[in-house]
């Protein structure tokens, strides 16, 4: 999965529209709806975010890589 | 931003004044319950080194803070337990991860001391109940109060 089919992802379970260098902090208007949305999207990728990693993202992009990479590495190969 | 451990009577010059905000738009009953803190019991606490505390700062001004009261519990003497006292966080801080980020490191913190269990409240008039739901807190109930007229 690309970064940007995850900043889909992350769009639809929001139902925001998203770009790759917007802060974290378009998730939400405050922590708590910040906090609201990232589970959201863990709930439509089925990815939990480990607290060390979310604190450390600083743009939606940094989440979306992050997905990305998540999903990818559970994606089987095809023979 | 930065979060950390500090000693209640280093950060009280900075704390202190906050304090009337943080009871103006948190604190129950104002009316009948006003704010007067004692000082003294807090001085004891921190000398016999029960009082915990976690802050934020940001370029090195205090905008966040955890207190915490570090005692075995009770009923369960041989189990250490981290009950709140108060946290806070100022307003124009509340957004991104920053309040989270303070649990967790309030969390760490408590950790090192041998804390086994926490115990918080997420106040109705601001709820933050998805603060500990993302940290894997448990709710054990709802805190009642009334004032007697």
């Amino acid at each position: 999965m690309t970064r940007e089919a995850a900043l889909e992802l992350m769009a639809g379970a929001t139902d925001m529209t998203l770009a790759a260098d917007d802060p974290l902090a378009a998730l939400g208007a405050d922590s708590l709806e910040l906090l609201y949305a990232v589970s959201q999207i863990e709930a439509v990728t089925d990815a939990r975010i480990p607290d060390a990693e979310l604190v450390r993202f600083r743009t939606v992009g940094d989440m979306a890589g992050w997905i990305a990479a998540r999903l990818s590495q559970e994606t089987p190969e095809t023979p | 931003m930065t979060f950390q451990s500090e000693r209640w009577g280093d950060i009280l010059p900075e704390l202190a004044p906050l304090l009337q905000g943080q009871w103006e738009e948190l604190g129950l009953y104002r009316d009948h319950v006003p704010l007067d803190m004692d000082w003294e019991k807090y001085q004891k606490f921190d000398a016999l080194e029960i009082l915990k505390v976690t802050t934020a700062r940001d370029a090195g001004r205090l905008v966040g803070w955890y207190v915490s009261i570090v005692t075995p519990h009770p009923h369960y003497r041989t189990t250490l337990y981290g009950f709140l006292d108060f946290y806070y966080m100022l307003a124009p801080y509340r957004t991104g991860t920053l309040g989270l980020q303070l649990f967790i490191e309030m969390e760490k913190a408590m950790k090192l001391l041998g804390v086994r269990a926490l115990i918080a409240i997420s106040k109705t008039v601001r709820p933050i109940d998805l603060i500990f739901e993302r940290l894997e807190w448990t709710e054990q109930g709802r805190t009642y109060m009334k004032v007697l007229g």
